[in-house]
C-alpha cells in the first residue's frame, strides 16, 4: 500500500534530490550482478522502488529478444531505435501516462520524466525506471506491469517489452540514455 | 414519510417518485442567514448565484482607501478556490487538500472557535485531475457541510465542529472524486462528482440534511430512469431531445471528417433514453455511456418559485471523440431539476459530440430582467447563453469574444452550434489553432450579476490550443484521457480578461485585458463596484459601469478564489482566498519551476513562476476602509 506522502512535498523534494547519473541509490545497481542460478534465463535482480525489496517478475513475460536481453543485462536495447520509440510514445498515450506526466512527459500533476534529476535517483538508469513503472512508487504512481495494474484483470497492464519501448521514448527527451 | 429510503437512481418507477408528497421544509436558519446582507451564507451569497451584495459602505469614492483588515494563513499549500461563509459573526474557512475547516470568531479577533482536520488517503491527490482544490462549504440546519476530495460528504455542527454524520458520495478507487462546494437547498444538501478524466460515470446527488441519507441521484449519462428524465422533459423545446444533431461529412469520426448541423426540420424528436442512444456503436468501451464522464462540480442556483435547481455537466469521456460517435448525451448539458424529486424539467446540450473538452459545468446565474425570468450561462465553449429559466428556451447566444472559432454560431431555432470543419479533431491528427483552449473562455471561476446595472461580470480566459486525440485504454481508477494538448495565448497576445455583458443580448459592454487568465470568481456590490483576483496576485476593484480600475492590492499568492463581502459591527469587509493552483497553476504547484518544464497543458502559464512562489501558499485576505 502507498505510504502517506503528500505529493506536493514530493515534488519539492525532487528539486533537492540530485541523481548521480549512474543509478544513484545503491540497491538498484547492486542487482545487476544478480545470481539467480535457478533460472534458465540468468536474470538481473529486480527490486521495488517503494522499499528496495526483491521484485519477482515471471521470466516468461520477457518474451521478445529485446526483453530477454534486458532481463539478463539490465540494458534497454530499444534506446535510439526509431520504430520502438514511436511505439513507446503511443503506449505512453494509450495508458494515459500523459494525464499526469504531460503529453511530452514534461510534467503535469506528476513529475517531469526528462531527467537527469529524478525523484527516485535510480530512474536515471533503465533498470531503475523499469522497476518504477512496473511496480509503482510510494507517492501516487500505481504499478503498470502486466497483472499488477488492474486488480480486476490479470491480463491487463504493460508487458516488459512495452515498458522498454516507453522508456526508449522517454529517454529521447533527456541528455542521457539510461544505459550508461 | 421516509424520503430517505427512496433510492430513485436504483430504478424506482418515476411515476411513484412524482407522486411523493413534497417535503417542502426549508432550512429556516439558512433562509434567515441569507436574508441578512451582512452574511455570506451561500457559496455565491444567495440562491440566485449572483454574488451580488447590497452592502454599500465601500463605494466608488472611498474604495481607494481600502486597506488590509486582517489575514489568515490556511497552513495549506496549493490552489484555494471558492470563498468562506460568514454567518452571524462566525466565518467558516476551507482549504485545499486535506480540506481542513476553521470557524473564526469575528467578535473576538478572528480567534479559532473550532477546526476540523479530515483524514484522507494522500493517494487521492493522484486522481484529482486538475489540482486538489475544494470550492467551499454549505450551511443549513445548524450544520456546516464539507465535501472532501476523497468523496466523503461530512456534516459538522456549526457551533462545535463535531461531526454529525458523514456519507461516501464518490469512490476514488475508480477515479471518482469531488471538488465542489455542497449546496444546501431546503432540506437537502446537493453534491456532485468529478472524474471525467478517469472514465467515471458522474451524477448529481441530493442527501437529507438531517441524516445524510440519499434522497435522489441523477446520472449524466444512461437510461432516462437513471438520468431522472420523465415524460414532461423538454416539453417547451422537444427538439432539445433529438436523436442526432449532426450529419457526418467525409466519414465524420476520422481524419478529414466533420459534422454538419441539421436544421430543426430535419431533427427527429422527442426521443427517450438519449443518454444511451447517443453513444453510437462502436465505442471505446462496450457501452460508452457507462464510462461517459459528465462531471458535476459547479455552483448551483435554485429558484423557489419553480422548485428548480440548475447545473451543468462536464465533458464526455474519453477526450478522443473518434471512439465515442454520437452526441454523447447528457454530457455538456444544462439541466433544470425539481429539487424534491430530482426529475429533470429541461436539459439543453451546448456542445453535442464534444471534440475539445469544453465542459458544460460552468455556473448558471438566475436573473430577472426586462420582465423576463432568465438563466444565464457562460460556457467553456466560448458562447454566452441566456435561457428562459422555466422552459429552457434560448433567448440570446453570442460569442464572448470573436476569437472563438470552433463554431460559427448557434442556430437559435434548433439550438445546435454550427461547427467549423477546420477545427474538428481526430485521432492521431494534431488540430491547430483551436480557440478557446480546453480550459474554456471561462472555467470554474464564477461570474456575478448586478440587478442594479443589469449587467453580468465575467472573468475570462483568452487561450487557444492544439489538440491531438490519441488511442487510450480504459482501466478502472486510472486516468483515461485520450488527447494531448498544448495551450498558448490567444490573438490579443494575453491570456485573460474581464468583461461586462448585457444578459438580454449577450453583447459586450466593456472589456479589460488581463495578462493571465482571470481565474478568480467575481463579486459585485450595490455601490457598483466589481471585485476579483488574478493569478499574478492582484486583488482589484473596478467601476461596474465602465470597467475602470479603482483600486488594487497585491496578495501573497495568485488568486483563484472568489471575492466576497460581509458586514460586521457596522463595517463592510471584502475578502478573497489566495493560493495559486487549479488547472492553470497545477504544474507550478508541483514545483516544475524549470521554464522548459512548462505545463504541457498550458505552456503560456509558465511565466506564473515569475509572480508566485511554488507551491502556492493558501491565505485568506480581508480588507476594509
Ligand atoms: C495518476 C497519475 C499518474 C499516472 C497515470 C502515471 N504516473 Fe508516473 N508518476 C506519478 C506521480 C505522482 C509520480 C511521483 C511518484 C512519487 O513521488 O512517488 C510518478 C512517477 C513516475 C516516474 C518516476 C519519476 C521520478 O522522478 O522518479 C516514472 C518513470 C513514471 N512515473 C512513469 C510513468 C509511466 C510510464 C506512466 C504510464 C504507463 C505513468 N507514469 C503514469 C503519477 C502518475
Amino acid at each position: 500500500m502507498r505510504k502517506p506522502y503528500s505529493i506536493s512535498m514530493i515534488a519539492l523534494l525532487s528539486f533537492i534530490l540530485v541523481a548521480c547519473g549512474k543509478g544513484g541509490d545503491g540497491k538498484a545497481v547492486e542487482g545487476e550482478s544478480g545470481k539467480s542460478a535457478a533460472e534458465p534465463l540468468k536474470m538481473v535482480e529486480f527490486v521495488t522502488t517503494q522499499d528496495g525489496s526483491p521484485l519477482i517478475i515471471k521470466p516468461e513475460l520477457f518474451d521478445t529478444p529485446a526483453a530477454k536481453e534486458f532481463a539478463t543485462t539490465g540494458k534497454n536495447p530499444y534506446i535510439g531505435n526509431k520504430e520502438a520509440i514511436e511505439k513507446g510514445k503511443k503506449l505512453f498515450q494509450l495508458y494515459s501516462c500523459t494525464q499526469c506526466h504531460g503529453g511530452d512527459a514534461q510534467g503535469q500533476t506528476g513529475p517531469s520524466l526528462h531527467g537527469p534529476n529524478y525523484k527516485y535517483a535510480k530512474n536515471a538508469t533503465n533498470k531503475g525506471m523499469f522497476e518504477t513503472i512496473w511496480h509503482g512508487t510510494n507517492g501516487g504512481m500505481g504499478a503498470k506491469g502486466k497483472g499488477l495494474m488492474d486488480p480486476t484483470d490479470p491480463n491487463n497492464g504493460l508487458t516488459p517489452d512495452e515498458v522498454l519501448k516507453i522508456i526508449a521514448w522517454i529517454r529521447t527527451h533527456g541528455t542521457t540514455t539510461g544505459n550508461e | 414519510m421516509e424520503m430517505s429510503k427512496i433510492k430513485v437512481a436504483l430504478g424506482v418507477a418515476l411515476g411513484m417518485t412524482v407522486a411523493m408528497p413534497m417535503a417542502a421544509m426549508a432550512a429556516p436558519d439558512q433562509e434567515a442567514a441569507i436574508a441578512d446582507p451582512n452574511n455570506w451564507a451561500h457559496p455565491r451569497r444567495d440562491h440566485t448565484n449572483q454574488a451580488y451584495s447590497t452592502l454599500t459602505q465601500i463605494n466608488k469614492g472611498n474604495v481607494k482607501n481600502l486597506k488590509y483588515a486582517w489575514t489568515f494563513a490556511t497552513g495549506v499549500n496549493r490552489g484555494h478556490e471558492g470563498s468562506p461563509l460568514v454567518i452571524n459573526g462566525v466565518m467558516y474557512v476551507h482549504t485545499a487538500f486535506p480540506n481542513n475547516v476553521y470557524a473564526l470568531d469575528l467578535n473576538d479577533n478572528q480567534k479559532i472557535i473550532w477546526s476540523y482536520f479530515p483524514k484522507q488517503d494522500p493517494s487521492v491527490q493522484a486522481v484529482l485531475c486538475c489540482d486538489n482544490v475544494s470550492r467551499g462549504l454549505g450551511f443549513g440546519d445548524g450544520k456546516i457541510f464539507l465535501q472532501q476530495n476523497d468523496g466523503m460528504l461530512v456534516a459538522l455542527d456549526a457551533k462545535t465542529g463535531a461531526k454529525v454524520w458523514e456519507v461516501r458520495n464518490t469512490d476514488p478507487k475508480v477515479g471518482a472524486t469531488n471538488t465542489n462546494a455542497p449546496h444546501v437547498i431546503k432540506d437537502k444538501v446537493l453534491t456532485g462528482c468529478s472524474g471525467a478524466e478517469f472514465g467515471v460515470r458522474c451524477f448529481i446527488a441530493a442527501y437529507n440534511i438531517k441524516d445524510g441519507s440519499l434522497v435522489w441521484k441523477a446520472y449524466s449519462t444512461g437510461p432516462d430512469s437513471e438520468v431522472l428524465i420523465g415524460p414532461d422533459f423538454n416539453k417547451a423545446n422537444p427538439h432539445y431531445s433529438a436523436l442526432t444533431t449532426y450529419e457526418d461529412v467525409n466519414g465524420g469520426n476520422k481524419q478529414g471528417g466533420s459534422f454538419k448541423a441539421l436544421p430543426k426540420e430535419k431533427l427527429k424528436y422527442p426521443e427517450t433514453d438519449l443518454g444511451v442512444k447517443t453513444w453510437l456503436k462502436p465505442q471505446a468501451v462496450k457501452d460508452g455511456w457507462q464510462h461517459g464522464g459528465g462531471s458535476v462540480w459547479g455552483w448551483w442556483p435554485y429558484d423557489p418559485k419553480t422548485n428548480l435547481v440548475f447545473y451543468g455537466t462536464g465533458n464526455p469521456s474519453v477526450w478522443n471523440p473518434d471512439v465515442r460517435p454520437g452526441d454523447n448525451k447528457w454530457s455538456m448539458t444544462i439541466f433544470a431539476r425539481d429539487v424534491d424529486t430530482g426529475i429533470a424539467k429541461w436539459g439543453y446540450q451546448m456542445t453535442p459530440h464534444d471534440e475539445w473538452d469544453y465542459d458544460g459545468i460552468n455556473e448558471v446565474i438566475l436573473i430577472d430582467k426586462g420582465g423576463k425570468r432568465l438563466a444565464w450561462h457562460h460556457d467553456r465553449n466560448g458562447f454566452l447563453y441566456t435561457f428562459e429559466r422555466d422552459t429552457g428556451t434560448l433567448v440570446a447566444v453570442e460569442k464572448v469574444h470573436p476569437f472563438v472559432n470552433w463554431a460559427t454560431h448557434v442556430d437559435m431555432k434548433s439550438g445546435i452550434p454550427h461547427k467549423d470543419p477546420k477545427y474538428s479533431t481526430h485521432q492521431d491528427y494534431n488540430a491547430k489553432g483551436i480557440c478557446p483552449a480546453a480550459l474554456g473562455t471561462k472555467d470554474q471561476q464564477p461570474a456575478a450579476y448586478s440587478p442594479k446595472t443589469g449587467l453580468v461580470y465575467t472573468p475570462l480566459n483568452h487561450v487557444c490550443m492544439t489538440y491531438e486525440p490519441v488511442e487510450s485504454k480504459y482501466v478502472a481508477g486510472q486516468p483515461w484521457v485520450g488527447a494531448t494538448l498544448t495551450m498558448f495565448p490567444g490573438p490579443d497576445g494575453v491570456m485573460g480578461g474581464f468583461g461586462a455583458y448585457d444578459p438580454l443580448t449577450n453583447k459586450n459592454v466593456w472589456y479589460n485585458k488581463e495578462k493571465f487568465s482571470a481565474w478568480g470568481g467575481a463579486l459585485v456590490t450595490a455601490s457598483n463596484l466589481v471585485f476579483y483576483g488574478t493569478l499574478d496576485r492582484w486583488f482589484k476593484a473596478l467601476d461596474a459601469n465602465s470597467g475602470k480600475e479603482l483600486w488594487k492590492m497585491q496578495v501573497g499568492s495568485g488568486v483563484i478564489g472568489n471575492a466576497f463581502t460581509y458586514g460586521h459591527k457596522g463595517k463592510q469587509y471584502v475578502g478573497v482566498l489566495s493560493g495559486v493552483g487549479g488547472w492553470a497553476g497545477v504544474a507550478m504547484n508541483l514545483g516544475l519551476t524549470n521554464p522548459t518544464d512548462a505545463l504541457g497543458a498550458a505552456g503560456g502559464y509558465a511565466e506564473l513562476t515569475k509572480y508566485n512562489a511554488a507551491p502556492g501558499g493558501g491565505a485568506l485576505n480581508v480588507f476594509s476602509l
